[in-house]
């Protein structure tokens, strides 16, 4: 993983499920639109090393009819 | 081509705290027809983002009806919020490369993923997930990536408050399904169902970057295509599915 990809996880993974758990008690929000660049969304509250996960591969024999799950999906795109 | 006026055709300052340039003389020197194309592919993206709002508040429902936490509750709030805000800067955008007023749209149905009729809680955890774990993740390293390949200043001016939300935007999906709200059979079937909804995501992100131009916009925030691809695949590998592993689904 590099480090950036770190970041990202460490950003939206970590910091995400610590505001879940109760381990964040940020009652703002944990990026000021109004100033931070945009390094500063990593920079926000870490709360934990995120270590080295284990990198799993999305499973490549998932079916292709992927039926009701695929209707409905908005993207930003 | 024609110049906007943007101060006078939007209230900038209710989009946006950070400043943005009133000028882009990177996108003034383009040539028509790539400003055309720019502007037709910016205003599908006020579209799309509008739908993304519809979707967080289908979410925002959801997650209030089956007890999810404050925490959760007021990022999803936010993140229903900024969709329909980031939909107007699309249009900003989107108008600046017209060089006049790109009509703006209304908000229009959605429906989210019934995932076999799934009900309650479960419907609100595979929504979560495959909404803001899956699609906002990918939307992070998207937007990243755009950024990267911008040097036009409003582009990248843009593209930087698109980043920071949709940072929170992915913490929906983690906090909800890591809090104690979410019972453990559900958190079991939401694994069970991970592989297909990742996967699903992926073939409508590839499809869609397929309808962008291959060689990207240089210079104005979209990277080739196939670098758009590597993307995508970088965030499931890097960040979801590591992430399923970190919140104990994986």
């Amino acid at each position: 993983m590099s480090a950036r990809a770190h970041r990202f996880f460490t950003a939206v993974v970590v910091v995400g499920a610590a505001i879940g758990s109760g381990c964040s008690s940020t009652d703002e929000p944990s990026v000021d639109a109004s100033v931070a660049p945009v390094d500063a969304a990593f920079d926000a509250p870490l709360l934990a090393d995120a270590g080295q996960p284990d990198l799993g591969a999305v499973d490549a024999n998932v079916s292709e009819d992927a039926g009701e799950v695929d209707e409905g999906i908005v993207l930003i795109l | 081509m024609r110049v906007l006026d943007l101060a006078a055709s939007f209230d900038l300052q209710r989009l946006t705290r950070r400043p943005l340039p009133l000028r882009d003389e990177v996108v003034d020197a383009m040539d028509a027809e790539a400003r055309a194309h720019a502007a037709a592919i910016w205003t599908g993206r006020v579209r799309s983002e509008l739908d993304a709002g519809s979707g967080f508040a289908i979410l925002l429902g959801e997650l209030h009806a089956t007890g999810a936490e404050l925490a959760v509750l007021r990022l999803a709030s936010r993140a229903a919020h900024d969709e329909v805000r980031h939909a107007e800067l699309c249009r900003v955008l989107a108008s600046t490369y017209a060089g006049e007023l790109v009509a703006a749209p209304r908000g229009q149905p959605i429906v989210m993923p019934t995932h076999g009729g799934a009900e309650g809680a479960l419907r609100t955890a595979l929504h979560a997930f495959g909404l803001c774990c899956v699609n906002e993740t990918i939307a992070v390293a998207f937007v990243d990536a755009c950024l990267a390949e911008s040097h036009a200043p409003l582009v990248s001016a843009i593209h930087h408050e698109h980043l920071a939300d949709e940072i929170d935007h992915a913490r929906v999906g983690w906090a909800h399904l890591a809090s104690a709200a979410v019972p453990d059979d559900v958190r079991r079937a939401v694994a069970a169902r991970a592989p297909r909804i990742i996967e699903a995501n992926r073939k409508r992100w590839r499809s869609r970057i397929g309808l962008l131009p291959e060689a990207g916009i240089p210079g104005h925030g979209y990277p080739s295509r196939q670098a758009l691809l590597d993307v995508v695949d970088a965030a499931l590998r890097d960040v979801v599915s590591p992430g399923l592993t970190h919140i104990g689904l994986g």
